[in-house]
């Protein structure tokens, strides 16, 4: 799963940390170009909607308080995932907005009618923001950055100020749970 | 059909847009409330309904007084929001500092802003979640010089995942911080994350049309911090309060004060902007014939 890197080990991955998003010394720059990297990755971890704007203003606001600690010669994507991360961990944190944050995985995908084969696609991705809405937040995070970002996982460690091979067994679980709940949510349907 | 497995869920899942013209709709009302926030400008003005978060109650007793702060924030959140980014001619020296502020500006106070990432679960993002939009910018004006050890000095913990989440190379400096874990605490990190969360409170009662209720926390502010990281935004906000309480003697002295001890201000428009509110309720008040 999520490539080759599956069962790479740490070697590999220490090799692989992407060039990707923007590398840019100019906050303007980074949220011009990275807004909807911070969107998508709140809609992967369960902040969608108008919650979802809420969020990523704050993110924005969190990453512009501390955009001395940026170094630019770094991947702007694994420092931006830290701060989404914690902003939708937090807001998740809050009681209240778990009912409105589960459960509207569809609002996401366009349910609108599409030919057949995108309409399948827009039908599976539904289904898989679904599945993912049913993991513990920990494993969430790391699927999320992981397999979902495509963030090399010693990234990952360090985004989520957590040891490495946490990473490893936190993955390996929410791939498991994941896949699980996703064709649990296929049999219903086919019930249905 | 198949039974999924997770590498096809994933697949399917990373088919979803990353780039952000895919999201503009939602762009254009951040950008708008971060404009707003980031200007430093007004809180709450009916008179600029554009730039005002949905989820934000709108309402201030002052707000009828503050037309010349909604009107710069409504300028640059206009500039903003039309993608050019051209701040320099827009708004004045202030507004156009603010905007640049970003990088040069945030490099400021280095070690205390940088360690200041640490852990705090109070922090930036969690703190008065009910407006989200109110928080206050923590910058620091360009009062010390810059230093070049930016990122060895951040710690990816609790708060501020910021520079080692992005430099994986190895520390030479600020330990805690290679290792992650989330306890890191220095002193200048925890009165940092407390100051904020102070300031973030008076922020939000006065964009919810409270002034009143951020007095409070601005006083709390004023005693445990009297020389803190964010003094000169704990005053420019004092100063926007009390003019939002009409308390313009107060506002007019402390505003003075605030020009003189710090006369180049990232703040200085959010000041200047509160003294002309006063002037031209002033002005109302005593029609000159």
């Amino acid at each position: 799963m999520a490539g080759p890197r599956h069962s790479s080990g740490v070697q590999k991955n220490l090799a692989l940390v992407p060039p990707v998003g923007t590398r840019s010394t100019d906050f303007r720059d980074v949220f011009e170009a990275e807004f909807g990297y911070v969107l998508r990755t709140l809609h992967f971890l369960g902040v969608r909607g108008a919650d979802a704007e809420d969020v990523a203003h704050d993110v924005f606001l969190a990453v512009f308080r501390h955009f001395a600690d940026y170094d630019p010669s770094r991947p702007v994507r694994p420092w931006l995932f830290a701060f989404t991360y914690r902003a939708a961990r937090d807001f998740r944190a809050l009681a209240r907005h778990r009912a409105t944050a589960l459960g509207d995985a569809e609002r996401f995908v366009d349910p609108s009618p599409l030919p057949d084969a995108l309409a399948m696609r827009a039908e599976l991705q539904a289904l898989a923001l679904r599945a993912l809405d049913v993991l513990d937040e920990d494993e969430r995070a790391v699927l999320v950055a992981h397999d979902l970002n495509e963030l090399a996982a010693p990234e990952v460690a360090r985004a989520l100020a957590v040891p490495l091979n946490t990473v490893y067994s936190r993955l390996r679980r929410a791939r498991s749970k994941f896949e699980a709940a996703a064709r649990r949510f296929r049999a219903q349907e086919k019930n249905q | 059909m198949t039974p999924l497995d997770a590498s096809e869920l994933a697949a399917a899942l990373r088919e979803l847009p990353t780039e952000t013209a895919a999201y503009s709709n939602e762009q254009r009302r951040v950008r708008a409330r971060l404009a707003e926030n980031l200007v430093g400008s007004l809180g709450p003005s009916p008179e600029h309904p554009a730039s005002r978060p949905a989820t934000v109650p709108s309402s201030s007793p002052a707000a009828s007084g503050l037309r010349a702060a909604a009107r710069l924030s409504r300028t640059v959140a206009a500039a903003i929001v039309g993608g050019t980014l051209v701040v320099g001619a827009v708004a004045g020296v202030g507004a156009e500092r603010w905007l640049k502020a970003s990088r040069s500006v945030a490099l400021a106070p280095v070690t205390a802003r940088a360690v200041a990432a640490a852990p705090d679960t109070t922090g930036v993002v969690n703190a008065p979640r009910p407006a989200p939009s109110s928080a206050p910018i923590a910058l620091r004006p360009g009062v010390e010089l810059p230093s070049l050890v930016r990122s060895e000095n951040a710690t990816p913990s609790e708060s501020s995942p910021p520079a080692s989440a992005a430099t994986g190379a190895p520390k030479t400096q600020s330990t805690e911080g290679a290792t992650p874990s989330p306890k890191v605490a220095t002193s200048e990190v925890a009165s940092l994350s407390e100051e904020e969360r102070l300031l973030d409170l008076a922020r939000t009662a006065l964009t919810r049309g409270e002034p009143q209720a951020g007095l409070a926390p601005l006083a709390r502010h004023a005693v445990r911090f009297p020389n803190g990281q964010l003094v000169e935004e704990r005053e420019a906000l004092y100063i926007r309060i009390l003019v939002a309480l009409e308390r313009d003697g107060e506002a007019t002295v402390r505003a003075t004060a605030f020009r003189r001890r710090f006369p180049d201000s990232l703040f200085k428009t959010v000041v200047d902007n509160a003294l002309a509110t006063i002037s031209r309720r002033t002005d109302d008040a005593d029609p000159k014939p």
